[in-house]
């Protein structure tokens, strides 16, 4: 056979691998609305950057060699903004792009070799689990669990990852693992299918029920947006990357301000209602804070009392963490506090400078949150925010009470606390002092209950705070950007120390 | 139709009812407020709908998860 003949047979086989699981199956994709793994991977990357590794690996399985074009699993590495992106897209329509022994080489070789390069891994999540008969009984055990590093997050990349389709297995456990997780309605991730459960347990459940976007957008957190579509996703991924380092060795890039981005922070006082008892939501305040339209928040629907989001300052990636008035006054529960705790991971592994805005009453206590297991989760975000070793700012706005000022950022746990004129910062309200000291509340009609109320009564105002350096300064509202700018480019390490790179992902 | 029990997030009391039975409400609108842990915290509309029925009355004191009103969509 002569080179042009060896050549051509390549290109043919080539294509072959390029139409995956069959037009039939590419069809049925299309009328649904739903990209396939190669088109998400077009559609991701600049044009014409992708470079496919593993394109001839099929199934060790000698009977589905010519069934398993690429073993299901489709990897490589490409160009996103013109900054260097590792890839695995699932490839649903061969074999359900479950999990076999030789895709999972080729998982374990883009994992290993983006890590070694310094660049972020995306995965696009379609999977239905281990390969059946593949790793049916003892022999096919035997050969899984090769790679010990598998499962290893050590945050020295960023992980992106988009539920797109069924995600078990693989698909499920790679999102859960990831810094960011998008998923199209309609997508499903659980340990196990709904049919498996129905012959394991005998539980018959809806899919949506299962693991749908309900669930992990506003019960587990796990998903942080919920989109319609796949081009959604991707253009979330992509942006998401954009305010990222490609590793933990280097610092976030930095973009063009606009013009506007200098302008609206005048409005911020007509957000903030004068009457301390009346709520606002603070993703406003971010919003006029940072660089115009740059607020990107994570975990958008789950633990509302709690705000993470990233943003630009100045063009300069920062790590936004509120409470919420908006949302049960601004009271976190133990949903609240995983989410700010994995967000101070997150932003302490890729270098990006954390700024706390403060307006809680304290943590919302009860039973609920007892059950929940409250001061175990309290305790994770101190000491996840303690380990934190960016840069550290926190501004009190309105009310600061309880343990609650101390884990967003009061006395030494930021670099630098400051306050506007409205913060009001205590233990607890005089009213409950005297509650819990003399016993008696105002309905008793205790002759002595405005002299007890006396002694509880404090100055509880920022410029007590300020006279005692319980915070640093105390600024008008509409400096807050300003301030923050200045404060950042004076306290900036650029690498931090990474005390919280192998934090579990979920916990 | 769609019906939805909107529960109380926190235990105090019912400071504000800001709608009557049978009107209805857009997303975001402020339904109730609970006065509670020094804040009065606003029960949020979570998509455009008619409330069906209130369960609780103005000083009520309620707890957490209580059930407030339900929601026709």
């Amino acid at each position: 056979m002569t080179h042009k003949n060896k050549i051509k047979d390549l290109e043919k086989l080539s294509f072959k691998i390029e139409e995956m699981g069959g037009s039939e199956k590419l069809k049925v994709r299309k009328k649904a609305g739903y990209l396939n793994a190669r088109e998400r991977i077009d559609l991701f990357f600049d044009k014409g950057t992708f470079f496919e590794i593993g394109k001839f690996v099929t199934s060790s399985n000698i009977h589905d060699k010519d069934k398993t074009p690429a073993d299901g699993k489709i990897t490589g590495f490409g160009k996103v903004s013109n900054r260097r992106v590792a890839a695995i897209s699932n490839d649903l329509t061969v074999k359900g792009a479950s999990s076999s022994e030789m895709n999972t080489k080729k998982i374990s070789f883009i994992k290993k070799s983006a890590e070694k390069l310094g660049l972020p891994i995306v995965f696009f999540g379609e999977s239905s689990g281990a390969r059946m008969p593949d790793i049916m009984g003892a022999k096919g055990m035997s050969q899984a669990g090769q790679d010990n590093t598998q499962y290893i997050r050590t945050r020295k990349v960023p992980w992106v990852s988009a539920i797109l389709g069924p995600c078990y297995g693989s698909s499920a456990w790679y999102s859960v693992l990831s810094d960011f997780v998008v998923m199209r309605r309609g997508s499903v991730l659980a340990v196990s299918s709904p049919k498996v459960l129905s012959l394991a347990t005998n539980e018959t459940i809806d899919p949506e029920e299962l693991g749908g976007w309900e669930m992990h957008s506003q019960i587990t957190g796990i998903a942080d947006r919920v989109v319609d579509t796949d081009h959604e996703a991707i253009s979330l991924m992509q942006s998401f990357l954009s305010y990222l380092p490609s590793n933990n060795n280097e610092i976030p890039p930095q973009k063009k301000v606009t013009e506007d981005s200098l302008k609206k922070i005048d409005e911020i006082l007509s957000i903030i209602p004068e009457n301390p008892k009346r709520t606002y939501d603070m993703r406003e305040v971010i919003n006029l804070i940072a660089d115009e339209d740059t607020a990107f928040t994570m975990k958008h629907d789950f633990a509302k009392s709690a705000v993470t989001e990233l943003a630009r300052l100045n063009g300069k990636t920062v790590g936004f963490i509120g409470s919420n008035p908006k949302f049960n006054g601004g009271a976190m529960d133990p949903n609240a506090c995983d989410k700010i705790t994995s967000f101070l991971v997150f932003c302490d592994s890729f270098n990006i400078p954390i700024i706390i805005l403060v307006d809680t009453p304290g943590f919302l206590i009860g039973v609920e949150g007892e059950k929940q297991k409250a001061p175990g989760k309290i305790m994770n975000f101190m000491t996840a925010l303690q380990l934190c070793s960016v840069p550290k700012i926190s501004v009190i706005l309105r009310k600061s009470y309880g343990q609650a000022y101390l884990n967003m950022g009061g006395g030494s746990n930021s670099d630098l606390v400051i306050a506007w004129p409205s913060a009001e910062v205590s233990f607890i309200s005089p009213e409950l002092g005297v509650w819990v000291v003399n016993n008696k509340k105002i309905q008793d009609n205790d002759p002595n209950y405005n002299n007890y109320l006396k002694k509880m009564t404090y100055d509880n105002s920022a410029l007590e705070l300020a006279r005692s350096f319980g915070i640093q300064d105390i600024i008008d509202p509409r400096n807050t950007r300003q301030y923050l700018i200045n404060a950042l480019e004076t306290l900036d390490k650029k690498i931090a120390k990474h005390n919280m790179s192998n934090w579990p992902t979920t916990f | 139709m769609k019906k939805t029990l909107i529960k109380s997030d926190v235990a105090g009391i019912v400071a504000e009812i800001c709608f009557n039975k049978s009107d209805f409400v857009k997303e975001g609108e402020n339904l109730i407020f609970i006065e509670s842990m020094k804040m009065e915290i606003p029960v949020i509309a979570p998509f455009d709908s008619e409330i069906e029925e209130i369960y609780v009355k103005k000083d009520e004191v309620i707890s957490q998860n209580q059930p407030l009103l339900t929601l026709k969509s």
